[in-house]
């Protein structure tokens, strides 16, 4: 009985927290966007609008849920489900701290510390695609469909991207588990030293499979309305909307794991210096978003293929050689 | 018995009606849906035996690349919402194609003849298949099977260009 309620409490814990700073995510991009470009942002709703995050969540439940009478009612319902299964499934294997005894029993602080992490990572965040596909396409508008068609395009093509720069960093540890990633780190020295073509090819793509800007293309709102969620109103919005964070709350931890030495570091438990890694990197989001406007389609396309295909390609076999040259001494 | 037993029983009878469902959906669309459910229960069907990678091969690779693309192709069909028509010609193929392949199979285990081979020995021994053992299989006594697996693949990424070339020229003149 207890190895099955131990882990159900840990998936509740962290489902909970995800989904409390998830909404205070957006509170941030919208503080920070503000102060880049000159503006207040939301400050009115609690002390410096912290409670603006509430009022918004609110609003989205109590909206009316709009099916159109042109959609394929039963993918219309299960697309934004699946968007949200997929974020929340992938943050499964991310250690957030060190092993602790809790009255005798030794509590992972991770849900599941596969051996195989990486590749569930990548396994898992490539379901997310269908979301964005069957949205889109259950709409029954042409927004969407542009936006889906868009979004699948876009996500498949940086998946082998951020695949190419796991497996760098995965030859360099020789192990897929996250943990012993850490642990090697804590031990050695951050893989962001080791492998810098790696973290920068895997921040690009990460960008790109959140649909961030300057990658935001699928949601574009000058050309497309808002992309394959044109017609999503309501709560089934707002799981589009949480799922959208969520990933970047997960790309954002899984930087820190693999390249900044995750939750290791002096002082704080563990937890603590994996959320500082982790506003780094959602800092970084907000900045881009404020800095680069968007991509055109072709240079989406070529950026990818073209240049950071090769690069990666090559990154993986400088690694490969250095390997294979570093255990045969 | 296992006691893990009731719930693969549990996830072929998923597999199965999501195998009935690629078959029988009347709009192209469900069809392809069906396939990513069933190919899904099956990575949780591996899970369970566990064979956590090839679990996870299955998810990436026919999950997460090879359904989209037929998601992408029925999506962008003019005709990939509309009910289409049966076949009768097709399901009555279908049938004695899928007979043929069940008794096949099920005379081939009642024989004994599919088994774990030699060469996949060391995959079978080891408890929990790591992926630090399946590699070590397909790097060392399965390397040239394994490498000979990407000859058809050549063949067949050279024979979709061809193809492709050949209506190109068509289509300029």
């Amino acid at each position: 009985m207890q190895d099955l309620v131990v882990p159900m409490l840990r998936t509740i814990a962290v489902i909970a927290v995800l989904m409390t700073l998830m909404p205070y995510m957006t509170w941030f991009e919208r503080r920070v966007l503000a102060a880049m470009q000159v503006r207040h942002g939301p400050n009115r709703v609690g002390w410096q609008g912290l409670l603006q995050p509430l009022a918004d969540g609110l609003k989205l439940l109590f909206k009316e849920d709009l099916t159109p009478s042109n959609s394929d009612r039963w993918l219309y319902r299960l697309a934004p489900a699946i968007a949200l299964f997929a974020a929340l499934a992938s943050f499964a294997v991310i250690p957030f701290g060190p092993t602790v005894e809790i009255q005798g029993t030794m509590v992972p602080m991770c849900i599941a510390d596969l051996d195989i992490g990486v590749l569930y990572l990548l396994g898992v965040s490539s379901l997310g695609v269908y979301a964005l596909v069957l949205g889109g396409w259950a709409s029954g508008s042409k927004y969407s469909l542009m936006g889906a068609l868009r979004a699948a395009a876009q996500v498949v093509s940086y998946e082998l991207i951020l695949g190419l720069a796991l497996i760098a960093v995965v030859l360099t540890v020789g192990d897929t588990k996250l943990s012993t990633i850490v642990q090697q780190q804590h031990d050695g020295v951050w893989l962001v030293f080791l492998q810098p073509v790696a973290f920068v090819l895997y921040l690009i793509a990460a960008c790109a499979e959140t649909n961030r800007a300057p990658f935001d293309l699928p949601e574009a709102e000058t050309e497309l309305v808002a992309g394959y969620h044109t017609e999503y109103s309501g709560m089934r919005f707002a799981m589009y909307f949480i799922a959208e964070y969520i990933n970047m709350l997960v790309v954002s931890s899984l930087a820190a794991t693999l390249f900044l030495g995750g939750f290791s570091g002096p002082f704080w438990p563990g937890p603590w210096w994996l959320i500082l890694k982790l506003m780094v990197f959602m800092f970084l989001f907000v900045w881009l978003r404020a800095t680069l406007p968007r991509l055109r389609y072709d240079q989406l396309m070529r950026l990818s293929w073209n240049k950071l295909l090769p690069i990666g390609l090559l990154n993986l076999a400088v690694t490969a050689v250095i390997v294979v040259y570093r255990s045969g001494k | 018995m296992d006691a893990r037993f009731p719930y693969l029983v549990f996830a072929c009878v998923i597999l199965l009606l999501t195998a009935l469902g690629v078959v029988l959906a009347k709009k192209p669309v469900y069809s392809a849906v069906s396939l990513l459910a069933n190919s899904l229960t099956l990575a949780v069907i591996y899970l369970m035996l566990s064979a956590e990678f090839v679990a996870i091969s299955q998810l990436i690779i026919y999950s997460g690349a090879i359904v989209v693309l037929f998601l992408f192709v029925v999506l962008l069909l003019p005709q990939g919402g509309s009910e289409s028509g049966h076949n009768r010609g097709r399901a009555v193929a279908a049938v004695i194609g899928a007979g043929t392949m069940f008794t096949a199979l099920t005379y081939a285990l009642l024989r004994g003849a599919v088994g774990p081979s030699s060469a996949a020995a060391p995959i079978v021994a080891a408890k929990a298949s790591t992926v630090l053992d399946i590699g070590r299989s397909l790097f060392g006594p399965l390397l040239i099977p394994f490498e000979l697996t990407t000859l058809p693949m050549l063949i067949a990424i050279i024979g979709a260009v061809t193809l492709w070339r050949r209506q190109e020229k068509v289509s300029r003149e």
